[in-house]
């Protein structure tokens, strides 16, 4: 059981972003990649990849996993995608 | 009877008491999430940040493999850019770059101009990783900072002529290593 627990806790990552958040449409593009991304941890299902704290002019990723480099590329795009649809 | 009735409040207090010293495990949503360890499973093992990469010469199109020791712009002060340095322990140490950085198509953008550009990447300030370390081989459990080559580690030392505020520790190193090792296990502990 102890060893269940670490794999579960020992791998979550934060990711801080220095834009501000939309996070229905984070959540959308997040989705369309195959990750369920929840607009807070109490949504949390056994699908969800990570969760976002919006922190007004910036926001964070807390993921129940830790980050693949192929992750990493693919929220870079995402974020972006949003960020100059919003400007 | 009464001796029966002795052990069987006995028994349920101690496995009451087993109940109460066990953390939820319980997968619901909305249960707080404790695994044990007194952690929440929300804990961070790593911090990253999406920083922008500026070389402190603009030649074109280049790369800055990771992993690389950065530091916080000095140039841009806007805490979002990130450039090497060839300052030993420098005091504005931000991390270590864990993806290959881009140059900027356009030199002399400002990070806003740069959204959606190719020379973001991303920045790891906490938690376990690795390093390349410099011409001076290191120790293990030595704290480490940037080194007179870019990108690269070397341990913190104190001189005499440092200023009190610079104090660009990024973390310890797990392993001793020789001069010029690569990908050498650390701890970052600056955010």
């Amino acid at each position: 059981m102890c060893c269940i627990s670490l794999q579960s806790i020992a791998f979550a990552d934060i990711l801080k972003i220095p834009f501000s958040c939309w996070p229905l449409a984070l959540q959308s593009e997040f989705a369309s990649n195959g990750m369920k991304l929840d607009l807070n941890a109490v949504e949390r299902t056994d699908e969800s990849w990570g969760f976002i704290v919006s922190n007004g002019a910036d926001f964070e990723f807390h993921t129940y996993r830790s980050v693949t480099q192929e992750e990493f590329a693919i929220i870079q795009d995402i974020v972006f995608k949003v960020e100059l649809e919003k400007n | 009877m009464r001796k029966f009735t002795f052990c069987l409040l006995a028994l349920l207090l101690c496995v009451g008491v087993a109940f109460a010293a066990t953390p939820g495990y319980r997968q619901d949503p909305g249960t707080g999430d404790i695994l044990g360890q007194g952690k929440y499973q929300s804990d961070a093992h790593k911090i990253f940040r999406m920083v922008r990469y500026v070389p402190t010469t603009y030649a074109g199109a280049d790369t800055l493999d990771a992993p690389a020791l950065v530091i916080w712009s000095l140039t841009a002060d806007d805490g979002v850019t990130v450039t090497t340095t060839t300052t030993s322990a420098d005091s504005a140490v931000a991390g270590i770059i864990v993806t290959q950085a881009l140059t900027p198509d356009v030199d002399g953008n400002t990070a806003v101009e740069d959204r959606g550009g190719v020379n973001w990447t991303w920045l790891q300030t906490y938690g376990y990783s690795t390093v390349d370390i410099t011409v001076q081989a290191v120790a293990a459990g030595e704290a480490f900072g940037a080194s007179t080559t870019a990108g690269e580690a070397n341990s913190f030392t104190i001189i005499a002529a440092m200023n009190a505020r610079a104090m660009g520790i990024a973390g310890f190193l797990y392993d001793k290593a020789d001069a010029e090792a690569e990908d050498v296990e650390c701890f970052l502990t600056l955010d």
